[in-house]
């Protein structure tokens, strides 16, 4: 189908009358989406230009303004600030023992805001990596910040919010919760004893204390944070924290057993990433409703939205989420009885797992096939596959709770009693067991 | 002295940001440039990782212009669009507010003789015929004259909108 230009379409919605083929152009649009949507945007102009407020608008602003000097001035200034503490500090930053030997917070030439504004972004971006060097150098600007001379300290509100929220950060990734949790009340406080208080950096606030009420399972609170979060970067227009906060909502939901929330907001979340290129945002959202539509049976969305979350997450050259995926998907299969293409699914993930270096992970992937081999009525590598299996976790009460689940599960396979029920009870007791370390085994019933 | 990115980031968006205080939020002149002006200064100083300029900069000129109100709350009633929580029905109105005031930019860029032109025919609903007698020309010439200034008014407010100045 040939299409009608943007300018014939701009003359139609000028002056219909003066149009030669005026009912050719009325069919076309009828039936062309693309057409009706172009028409409809230039139509829309049109409409606009009778309202009086952007004409208002347009006088009062006759010419694009320059920046005035003080303005300019000021912007200068912490230029050449922050010039002056990337000289101080960049050479210190590379390594945690240097700069904890250099004492950046006894010496009076790191007295200044700038510094503090460099160390929390450095430890932003070192929190993921080398947490504990990121909480040194978030300590190191909150002790600056107390140490400021007495006219920089009444503007350093904003800068001492900025360094308790990087060290709640940092906590977070130590898994220092309550710890990171005090931290956030501090960085509220000082944001909002600012003269200038931001709702955005208040929301950045929100967005990290749901992260950690996540994992500290406070998952009404996580939901009621993420969206809050969500509503506030939307209105500053930043997609890329809005699609997070989001997320961190459905996965509240998700966690406390509401998959039917979830899901919605996980096909939001998708729906919105994908025009918005945030790619790995949308991987994330399309697996997380597969999750969901698995856990609310509803296999063929799932299988749907796994087959998608692959794809997106295969671009992306991520081994490691892409083998977990394909394991999510492999179970999937079992779960519906496709036990042929499922059971492959699983044994090329539990390989593929182990080559990765995710001994849990692959041992839990061992485990789903053992529970597939057994409801298949295919017994005869279980006992093989259970011997293989071995689980790392961080401490001795662990390791000894995780031993007792294997013994029993060993002792079953043996006594050629084990069931799929009795494998999937091993294996949901050793995957949540890290966040329950304390939690003894007991057998099923 | 080289120039500062400011120089940019101010020229492209003061107008904008001052255009939302006034009308949106009916922030007296004066006060709207010094809520503008604070914008840019705390703009510069904490540096924010606003993937959006634009964007991050309305978000703020808008929480400035409800704290305005919300000081002078004494003086002034507060109005139903001064509320405190964001919203994604807030969001939408913003949005839209923010389109008001992007096509305002547009008619601003224009240019004397096409804008005339669009505010006579759209604004005060003069006839093409009526124009034209005015200005001593042919009908013709002022629908070939609107025709063009609408295609050049989409394209500015289609970059306007799209790359964010």
């Amino acid at each position: 189908m040939s299409h009608y230009t943007e300018d014939e379409l701009s003359a139609y919605a000028l002056r219909p009358d003066a149009i030669d083929d005026r009912d050719a152009v009325e069919q076309h649009v009828a039936a062309c989406g693309d057409c009706r949507d172009a028409l409809d945007v230039i139509e829309a102009f049109d409409t606009a230009l009778h309202d009086p407020l952007p004409w208002e608008v347009a006088d009062s602003m006759p010419a694009r303004r320059e920046a005035p000097p003080a303005l300019l001035d000021q912007a200068r200034a912490i230029a050449d600030a922050d010039a002056r503490a990337r000289e101080l500090l960049l050479p210190l930053v590379d390594s945690a023992i240097r700069f904890r030997e250099a004492r950046v917070d006894d010496d009076p030439r790191f007295y200044t805001l700038a510094t503090i504004r460099l160390l929390c972004k450095v430890a932003n971006g070192m929190h993921e990596r080398q947490p504990q060097f990121g909480l040194l150098l978030a300590d190191a600007a909150l002790s600056i910040a107390g140490r400021l001379p007495a006219a920089l300290k009444a503007r350093s509100s904003w800068y001492a919010g900025t360094a308790f929220k990087e060290r709640a950060n940092a906590l977070r990734y130590l898994g220092r919760f309550k710890d990171a949790e005090e931290a956030l009340d501090r960085a509220e406080e000082a944001f909002e004893s600012d003269d200038h208080v931001e709702p955005f950096d208040l929301a950045i606030v929100q967005y990290v204390r749901a992260t950690i009420y996540s994992q500290m399972e406070r998952f009404d609170d996580v939901v009621t944070l993420g969206r809050s979060a969500a509503e506030t970067f939307h209105v500053y227009g930043d997609t890329r924290r809005y699609l997070s906060a989001l997320l961190v909502e459905g996965l509240g939901y998700y966690n406390a057993d509401r998959d039917r929330e979830s899901v919605e907001i996980m096909e939001r979340v998708a729906a919105l990433a994908r025009p918005a290129r945030e790619t790995d945002l949308l991987g994330r959202a399309l697996w997380n409703a597969a999750n969901s539509y698995t856990r609310l049976r509803e296999y063929a969305k799932a299988k749907v939205y796994y087959a998608d979350a692959i794809s997106v997450i295969d671009n992306l050259d991520l081994p490691t989420e892409s083998a977990r995926l394909k394991w999510s998907m492999a179970a999937l299969k079992v779960e519906q009885g496709e036990y042929e293409d499922g059971l492959l699914g699983l044994e090329r993930s539990r390989v593929q797992l182990q080559q990765l270096g995710m001994a849990n992970d692959a041992a839990l992937a061992t485990l789903d096939l053992v529970a597939g081999l057994l409801a298949a009525e295919q017994p005869e590598r279980v006992p093989e596959l259970c011997r293989a299996i071995s689980v790392t976790f961080s401490s001795e009460g662990m390791m000894r709770n995780a031993k007792k689940a294997l013994a029993y599960l060993t002792e079953a396979v043996t006594s050629g009693d084990a069931t799929p029920e009795a494998v999937r009870h091993v294996r949901a007791f050793l995957e949540h067991l890290p966040e329950h370390p304390h939690e003894e085994f007991q057998q099923i019933q | 002295m080289t120039a500062h990115p400011l120089e940019a980031v101010y020229r492209e968006h003061e107008g904008l940001l001052r255009s939302i205080a006034q009308f949106r939020y009916r922030v007296p002149p004066c006060d709207a440039e010094a809520l503008v002006h604070d914008i840019f200064a705390s703009f510069l100083e904490r540096q924010p990782e606003a993937y959006d300029v634009k964007a991050f900069l309305i978000g703020s000129i808008n929480n400035a212009c409800k704290h305005y109100w919300r000081k002078r709350q004494h003086e002034e009633p507060l109005l139903p669009h001064h509320e405190l929580t964001p919203s994604d029905d807030e969001a939408a109105k913003l949005e839209r507010w923010a389109l008001r005031l992007s096509l305002g930019a547009t008619l601003a860029r224009l240019g004397g003789k096409c804008s005339e032109t669009l505010r006579r025919y759209y604004l005060r609903d003069e006839s093409a015929e009526s124009i034209a007698q005015e200005l001593d020309t042919s009908p013709a010439y002022i629908w070939q004259l609107l025709s063009s200034c609408r295609k050049r008014a989409r394209q500015i407010y289609s970059a306007i909108t799209r790359s964010g100045s």
